[in-house]
């Protein structure tokens, strides 16, 4: 499960390599939110990646370096979509795949953080769960205003809390209890 | 704040400045907030944690006994709960104190002269929240209950004190959404540990893993409606208040199961 949780963690430090380099993220000032967002979310995986890769080697396995195999096809997919987009789809567009893969791993760390029988495997993926949730909400928040206001320009401060609508307060947390459809199996990505 | 802080706070007593129309909306479309419990069963419960845990009862969760058909204020029985229960009765106590605090919050936010001034999220994100905890306070009730426990319907008596302090300090929205987020992180925290400290698997911990991350979604949000970046920051001197955005969430405000008294 660690190795499939540190794979993960891979995914989604390319996704937001990869979505940072895209010439729409690059050109538009209108993304300065989006931009901060991704920025410190890769920052945030490159962590986690390195944590949950420290615990696998102090339970005697090998690391995961690599990317999910099951979304990095899709990752690889979606990104020569949004290439191919206008600025203003582009940057929906990453927001939307953002919030699947940062889904796909609080999820699966919901549902794996109970399981484990090692104690420190549990606290640290108890220790990175709510942050996965976090960029979730965060992301979701970013859609609505994006949906909400033609060209936002915020960047996040008091405009951006301003910016929010008010049929959107509720848009980061959809369920009272977190939903784990799409976790991941446990040996997805198990180093092979 | 500090954990352990004394009380403060009594009755607040609000001007009649009127409410903005996002509060007033907020309200009404809910249409439940006097379900939850109230100022005074927050005092009482603090009060009734201390005469609790000098004359705890020797129930046990064995089926052949009946449920107890009251609750002690702030208290679990004593006999052999598992660390799951305590976990549970923790859990239902800060939920309880959560719904408490939102509607006591909302009605003082409402009545500030700044209430017109909220950001356009906020009431519809309390008023979300709020709903949540209840629900969150209902599963651990349905944990303690499957254990012929029975539920805990008070508000935790050690963080009460400090919530009641800050809302008695409540001057506009900003001072609300301090608030929740303390009372947020605080929720998120404790079950993070719980996970983290739990055997593997049991009910509680699967539990408190599928609640820690809708608090930590809270907390984001929060922060947004703040002017912040959307994600815990900081340290535990400001509750988390601001700062850099943390890769890991801390658990400087956990609340431990030895706090709860009975447990």
């Amino acid at each position: 499960m660690l190795q499939t949780q540190a794979s993960l963690e891979a995914l989604l430090v390319k996704a937001y390599q990869r979505t940072l380099a895209l010439a729409a993220m690059q050109a538009m000032a209108t993304t300065a939110a989006l931009k901060v967002l991704a920025t410190t979310a890769l920052s945030h995986h490159r962590s986690h990646l390195n944590l949950f890769n420290h615990s696998v080697e102090a339970l005697g396995g090998q690391q995961q370096t690599s990317p999910d195999p099951r979304y990095e096809s899709l990752l690889t997919g979606q990104l020569t979509q949004l290439a191919k987009m206008s600025p203003e789809n582009a940057t929906s567009g990453v927001v939307e795949l953002a919030i699947t893969l940062e889904s796909v791993a609080a999820e699966t760390y919901v549902k794996n953080g109970p399981a484990f029988s090692s104690g420190r495997a549990r606290e640290a993926t108890a220790s990175v769960t709510g942050i996965e949730a976090q960029h979730v909400a965060a992301l979701r928040a970013l859609q609505a205003i994006q949906k909400a206001l033609p060209a936002p320009t915020l960047s996040f401060g008091a405009d951006a809390g301003r910016a929010l609508p008010a049929s959107a307060g509720d848009v980061g947390f959809p369920n009272a209890f977190y939903e784990t459809s799409l976790a991941s199996p446990a040996d997805e990505g198990a180093v092979r | 704040m500090s954990r352990g802080e004394e009380a403060t706070g009594g009755p607040v007593s609000r001007g009649e400045a009127g409410p903005g129309e996002g509060w007033k909306n907020a309200r009404l479309a809910d249409g439940s907030h006097n379900r939850g419990t109230s100022r005074r069963a927050v005092l009482l419960g603090t009060a009734g944690a201390v005469a609790g845990g000098l004359a705890l009862s020797a129930c046990t969760s064995t089926s052949n006994e009946p449920l107890p058909t009251t609750t002690t204020a702030g208290t679990i029985p004593n006999g052999t709960p598992t660390r799951g229960e305590k976990v549970a009765a923790l859990g239902a106590s800060l939920e309880n104190l959560a719904v408490y605090a939102y509607d006591e919050g909302l009605k003082a936010a409402q009545l500030t002269k700044g209430a017109a001034s909220s950001p356009p999220g906020l009431p519809l994100l309390v008023q979300t929240a709020r709903d949540h905890h209840a629900q969150h306070a209902a599963r651990w009730n349905q944990l303690l209950a499957s254990a012929r426990l029975p539920p805990v319907t008070n508000p935790d008596p050690a963080v009460a004190p400090a919530v009641n302090a800050m809302l008695a300090g409540i001057s506009d929205w900003l001072g609300l959404a301090q608030l929740a987020l303390y009372l947020e992180s605080t929720l998120a925290q404790t079950y993070q540990a719980a996970v983290g400290t739990l055997g593997p698997v049991p009910a509680a911990a699967e539990i408190a893993a599928t609640i820690q991350p809708v608090e930590m979604e809270h907390a984001a949000i929060l922060y947004l409606v703040m002017g912040r970046y959307p994600g815990t920051q900081g340290a535990v001197s400001d509750n988390y208040s601001s700062g850099e955005a943390l890769a890991f969430s801390p658990l400087g405000l956990a609340r431990s199961v030895n706090d709860y008294p009975g447990a």
